[in-house]
């Protein structure tokens, strides 16, 4: 349970930090997923730089009828911000859901994105919102559609000396009702299948229907086949979606629950995500 | 832990092709991910240094690499004894090359790997999705560089 | 004053505990201290080529680094303790380190002193280990079957012993019973997973010999003396101290290599030696629990009478048979097969069985549960196939309570008992009959409800030294107590045994204060400390408060009686005319003319005016030995919903009514019966160590192995009858396992009962949502 010597840097602020990532660092903010990793040896960095202090990285503002959030904002104070609350209670109802209250008291949001583990909570929601993240390096910054993020297990679309600065979410659509649904493992309390969803509708019709998964396959993914249920008012074609949307995936095969069960498990979650959001729009 | 992959590229190069590029080792280690060192011993055995892992996790290997089973141009057996601190893995891969005329080929790969150690112990979870991303993208690209090398 | 016996008060211990400000082994520092690392094999089954530490011994702080060859000469095998007789047991040398061959994922490779615990953890990464694979069995049936890979030499076919049980006529009993049920049952294998893992350090002092071991343990004097064994130093240069132990459940009862090498390390190096285990080396190293294999069949009439028992069981031991683990599955299993009930006809063959795995030892309840398991899944797949009601087939075959003490077909007899009092306790406050019909009716909506109801009892208080004699345990079971009494009137007592999480340190408090008639506060507990306590044999098996906490009234009482001549004296009184009323002696018919506990104390302390021929001071040593074991027994009642989408299992209610003979502290009692049940809820839904075909420990650490979490629990709704055993003198039963005996069949029959109309019988546990779905899914496709 002792990590590999390394250096630790306590970045001064974004531009120091920035400076000393690339080869061979390791991002610190919060440590829930990197501590681990350290301690069993599995990633041996030569230097850690810790961003967890940046105010430059923390907070949550409102931005054209969306919000910006800090990457290093703890998952805690994104269940003390009203605003956040009230305009995407999904992202509330989810944090609850990441580890226990140590966790979120430390646990940034960025950080747990950043690490992009294939059964975390958080990504799905991303998707479902589509966030774009905003990545910075010494060289200048870009942003990438969460819907181009995630690439594999632990694996993003970040280059070695980028930073995830920070999370844009645009406007939620009008009319528009959110939820998750997942099963947790006993032991780790991540996924064994979870659903984010979002559904939008007008005049008792849907107008926009998203649903994205976790912990199913080996990365959160967006599911296309939501798409049919916009001009439709939902109800009786729910399930017939939420069955089409895990179609072909290969499933996730571990100790606790092999890809048969685990594309059971997604299709029960999306069915009940997307009934809750739409119960939620209405 | 037991792990069983396989998979079955196209690759835009003739068997002949193919062949020579899976005995040239640096070429095997330019297209493998992590690859630090490649040492020959003979021409069926080396010694690879050689990082395995995505995202953060990050394992150093050395490995013992022997060829055998050589039968050109069509198959070939690879095997890997490899330890790192705390974890241990043997990986045997068979490899067929079937012709495809007029001048492609497919490349037959099954890849049997036990962990051992740390690795398989804290990974379970995520080992098998892990591994299989590895092995496979690692196939893909030897075939996609073969095919370009070809061209 | 009012009497402490009974009372709820709050345990004196926690303060410490919840405040960070207990001192544990590795809180231990010592000037000049060294730590220790272990290297760990990493294969399960395979002969070793060579253990290279050339470039570890080099690395910076190490002091020194040792290998199985460096040690063999010097300490001796790792001993078993439990040498069960008349079952062919054989117990292979179990080096502290390994010499020629691994037997599992952990075994212990060499060890590495340096002057930190970071530099003795890297030199641990430099030390090259070449092996030869050989294959792994990790399965205890497969590994008795031909052709299995061996682990031991001296054992073929990997069988330990072959234990048999028998009563009565069994093959009689089955072949005129008109029904038999017969099931297959896997005990799964378990992670004890003690809030503080295991630590040892050790300082040697070679101008006087001697050598100071504190240990994470449960028993001191048992590890004092598997010490000398092992370092080959005599017992009484030998100190054993267990400080603050976070927790055992039965794992911090056995010997390991990892203290005798710390102890033999600091015997070389002349300097103190720490090692303390991590999580996961935890969950390797550190004994397992449970991994039964059992065919069991239970026959009887077609009226609800059970006349008989059979088992075949494969109990599975790890690659070294630890220090109690022969006694586990045979003594603690076997002879509790008769559960509760008049069973006439009993038959047990138990196979120990050495597998490529971590070694297996007593885990709270240590046999027992799975003996219950078995029993209770038993009745309920009889009363089903004979269409009679679980609760009304468990009535019937209760023993009587006017029967006791009763002599079961294993030849066990039973102290004392009202086992249908219990069950109507749990019968009132859980109304049976409503749950039938809303269970009736929920069927009919697609709902899955279902109870279970356990009727148990359990062997505990271990138990009379000449039965451990009988049957191979290498140590006495009486347990002992100083109490000392100081000038001051405040009290100490020393004990033999050695509370780790039970409460004893204020339920024994209770006890002396009692006696004494002082406050509570006036009393203290020491144990842990060989130097300062008599000899003990430790705390588990429910048998503290039985055996040692009887011992320390025995001890007060002998404190009292000399109290009582020195009052005597004082009054000038004839002994025979005082009474103990109040808090004092006085002079029956005039309270005034008394002598208070305080007097007497100071008095016998100072000695200025003794009675002729008794001596100063005022303590007293017990030795308690009881005449028999203690039976504790009660019902447990658990309703559940099963979601037949996802197999998930939600606990509506849990009832459990324990009776452990008169509570000395009832809120203690009721922690006791919490914390039991949770964990076997945690057996019963969750919890497994899983291996690979290799011998590899998938559930390496907490986020694999799903130790329950409060969340996930529910309410335990607690009550209590109370039936005095006659064997001690405090008429106490113990309550530290019941819960983990009576919650696991409770919750599986409850799941069982729930999925009845889908034609289950039978899960094996844990009934984690992937099992119960994939035993739903199979009931359906079976059904189409």
């Amino acid at each position: 349970m002792i990590p590999t010597s390394f250096e630790y840097l306590r970045a001064k602020n974004l531009k120091d930090a920035l400076k000393a990532i690339g080869k061979n660092t390791k991002v610190i903010a919060g440590g829930h997923s990197l501590l681990p990793l350290l301690r069993f040896r599995l990633a041996q960095p030569d230097t850690l730089v810790d961003i967890g202090q940046l105010q430059e990285l923390k907070g949550i503002k409102q931005a054209g009828g969306g919000m910006k959030i800090g990457a290093a904002t703890t998952y805690r104070e994104l269940l003390e911000s009203r605003e956040l609350g009230t305009l995407y209670p999904l992202i509330a109802e989810v944090t609850e859901h990441i580890g226990d209250l140590q966790v979120r008291n430390a646990g940034t949001i960025g950080g747990g994105l950043a690490h992009a583990d294939p059964a975390a909570d958080m990504p799905p929601v991303m998707l479902v919102l589509d966030a774009t993240f905003l990545l910075q390096s010494k060289g200048g910054k870009r942003s990438v559609a969460a819907r181009k993020f995630f690439k594999g297990p632990f694996t993003t679309a970040m280059k070695p000396n980028e930073l995830l600065t920070e999370i844009q979410l645009p406007a939620p659509p009008k009319g528009a009702g959110m939820a998750y649904a997942s099963f947790e493992q006993a032991a780790s309390g991540y996924a064994l299948a979870g659903a984010a969803a979002l559904i939008a509708i007008a005049k008792g019709m849907i107008t926009r229907a998203e649903l994205a998964f976790t912990g199913l396959a080996d990365t959160p993914f967006l599911a296309p086949a939501a798409a049919k249920l916009v001009g439709t008012s939902g109800d009786e074609l729910i399930s017939q979606v939420a069955a089409a949307a895990v179609a072909g995936v290969e499933a996730n095969d571990d100790i606790h629950a092999g890809p048969e069960y685990r594309t059971h498990l997604a299709t029960v979650a999306a069915r009940r995500a997307l009934t809750q959001a739409l119960e939620r729009a209405r | 832990m037991r792990l069983d992959f396989s998979g079955a590229p196209e690759i835009a190069a003739p068997p002949d092709e193919v062949w020579k590029r899976l005995l040239d080792h640096e070429f095997v280690a330019s297209v493998a991910p992590g690859v630090e060192s490649v040492e020959p011993i003979d021409d069926r055995h080396f010694k690879v240094i050689s990082g395995f892992g995505v995202g953060a996790v990050k394992v150093k290997f050395q490995l013992e690499v022997e060829l055998s089973d050589v039968n050109p141009p069509k198959s070939l057996k690879m095997s890997a004894h490899g330890k790192a601190p705390g974890s241990g893995v043997e990986v045997s891969t068979t490899l067929e090359i079937e012709p495809l005329p007029p001048n492609r080929s497919r490349l037959k790969w099954s890849a049997t790997s036990e962990v051992r150690g740390t690795v398989a112990s804290v990974g379970a979870r995520l080992l098998k999705g892990t591994a299989k991303k590895l092995t496979e993208s690692f196939w893909d690209k030897f075939a996609a560089r073969v095919g370009e090398r070809s061209k | 004053m009012a009497t402490l016996f009974g009372s709820g008060i709050k345990r004196r211990e926690d303060p410490r505990l919840i405040t960070g400000k207990a001192t544990y082994t590795d809180d231990v520092k010592l000037p000049g201290l060294l730590y220790a690392a272990v290297l760990r094999s990493t294969y399960a089954h395979a002969k070793l080529r060579k253990v290279d530490v050339a470039k570890a011994k080099k690395a910076p702080g190490v002091v020194a680094v040792y290998t199985g060859a460096d040690v063999k000469d010097k300490l001796d095998t790792v001993p078993c303790a439990w040498n069960v007789p008349n079952c062919d047991l054989k117990v292979p040398p179990h080096p502290p380190l390994a010499v020629e061959k691994v037997r599992y994922v952990g075994d212990g490779l060499a060890m590495v002193v340096a002057e930190s615990r970071a530099a003795a953890r890297d030199a641990l990464d430099l030390i090259d280990v070449d092996y030869d694979a050989l294959d792994a069995v990790v399965d205890p049936e497969k590994a008795t079957q031909k052709g299995a890979p061996e682990l031991h030499k001296e054992v073929p076919g990997n069988v330990a012993f072959t234990w048999k049980v028998a009563g009565g006529d069994v093959a009689k009993a089955f072949a005129e019973a008109p029904v038999t049920v017969e099931q297959r049952i896997v005990q799964n294998r378990l992670l004890p997973t003690a809030m503080e893992p295991r630590a040892a350090c050790a300082s040697y002092n070679p101008g006087t010999g001697q050598l100071t071991c504190w240990v994470t343990s449960q028993n001191p004097h048992i590890h004092r003396f598997l010490l000398s064994v092992m370092t080959k130093l005599p017992e009484h240069r030998i100190r054993v101290i267990a400080p603050e132990v976070g927790g055992g459940f039965g794992s911090k009862i056995p010997g390991y290599p990892d203290e005798a090498l710390v102890s033999f390390a600091s015997m070389e190096l002349g300097r103190p030696v720490k090692w303390t285990e991590d999580r996961s080396e935890n969950y390797k190293v550190t004994i397992h629990g449970r991994d039964h294999v059992e065919y069991v069949a239970l026959c009887g009439t077609k009226d609800g009478k059970i006349t008989g028992l059979r088992t075949k069981v494969y109990a599975g031991l790890g690659g070294y048979a630890s220090t109690a683990a022969p006694g586990i599955p045979t003594i603690l299993h076997g002879l509790m097969y008769s559960g509760p009930y008049t069973i006439p006809n009993i038959e047990g063959t138990i196979y120990g069985v050495y597998t490529t795995t971590t070694p297996v030892d007593a885990y709270r309840g240590a046999g027992r549960p799975e003996a219950t398991f078995l029993l209770e899944r038993m009745i309920d797949l009889y009363a089903r196939k004979v269409g009679l009601d679980p609760v009304e087939v468990r009535r019937m075959n209760l023993i009587p309570k006017e029967k006791f003490p009763y002599t079961v077909a294993t030849g066990l007899t039973y102290d004392s008992g009202n086992y249908q009092g219990a069950l109507d306790k749990a019968l009132q406050m859980f109304d049976y009959k409503k749950f039938r019909a809303e269970q009736a009716k929920g069927r009919k909506e697609g709902r899955y409800l279902g109870v279970g109801v356990t009727t148990y009892c359990e062997i505990c208080g271990l138990g009379p030294s000449q039965v451990a004699g009988a049957v191979g345990f290498g140590g006495g079971l009486y347990d002992s107590a100083i109490v000392r009494v100081y000038p001051t009137g405040v009290v100490r007592a020393y004990i033999g045994a050695k509370p780790h999480g039970q409460g004893e340190e204020t339920t024994f408090a209770q006890i002396v204060g009692d006696e004494f008639g002082i406050p509570v506060e006036n009393v203290e507990v020491v144990a842990g400390d060989t130097e300062a306590t008599p000899q003990g044999w430790g705390t588990y098996g429910s048998r503290t408060t039985a055996a040692c906490g009887s011992a320390v009234k025995v001890a007060a009482q002998r404190v009292k009686d000399k109290a009582k001549k020195i009052a005597a004296h004082l009054l000038e009184a004839n002994e025979a005319d005082l009474e103990w009323k109040d808090g004092k002696f006085a002079v029956k018919g005039s309270p005034d003319r008394g002598k208070t506990f305080g007097e007497l104390a100071l008095m016998a302390n100072v000695a200025w005016n003794m009675p002729p021929g008794v001596e100063p001071g005022l303590e007293a040593t017990a030795f308690f030995d009881p005449s028999n074991f203690v039976y504790p027994f009660g019902t447990h009642i658990c309703t559940v919903e099963v979601d037949v989408e996802t197999g998930e299992v939600k606990i509506l209610r849990y009832i459990a009514v324990d009776d452990c003979g008169p509570q000395i502290n009832p809120m203690i009692v009721d922690g006791q019966v919490h914390g039991g049940v949770i964990q076997g809820l945690g057996e019963a839904l969750q919890e497994m160590a899983v291996y690979d075909e290799d011998g590899q420990l998938l559930t390496g650490t907490m986020m694999d192995y799903a130790v329950p979490k409060a969340s996930q629990m529910p309410k335990v709704e607690t009550a209590h009858t109370v039936t005095p055993s006659p064997v001690n003198p405090l008429g106490v039963k113990g309550v530290g396992e019941t819960g983990t005996i009576a919650s696991v069949p409770t919750l599986v029959n409850a799941v069982c009962d729930a999925l009845a109309p889908l034609g289950i019988s039978h899960i094996d546990k844990p009934l984690t949502p992937a099992r119960v779905w994939a035993a739903i899914q199979h009931a359906r496709g079976g059904a189409k």
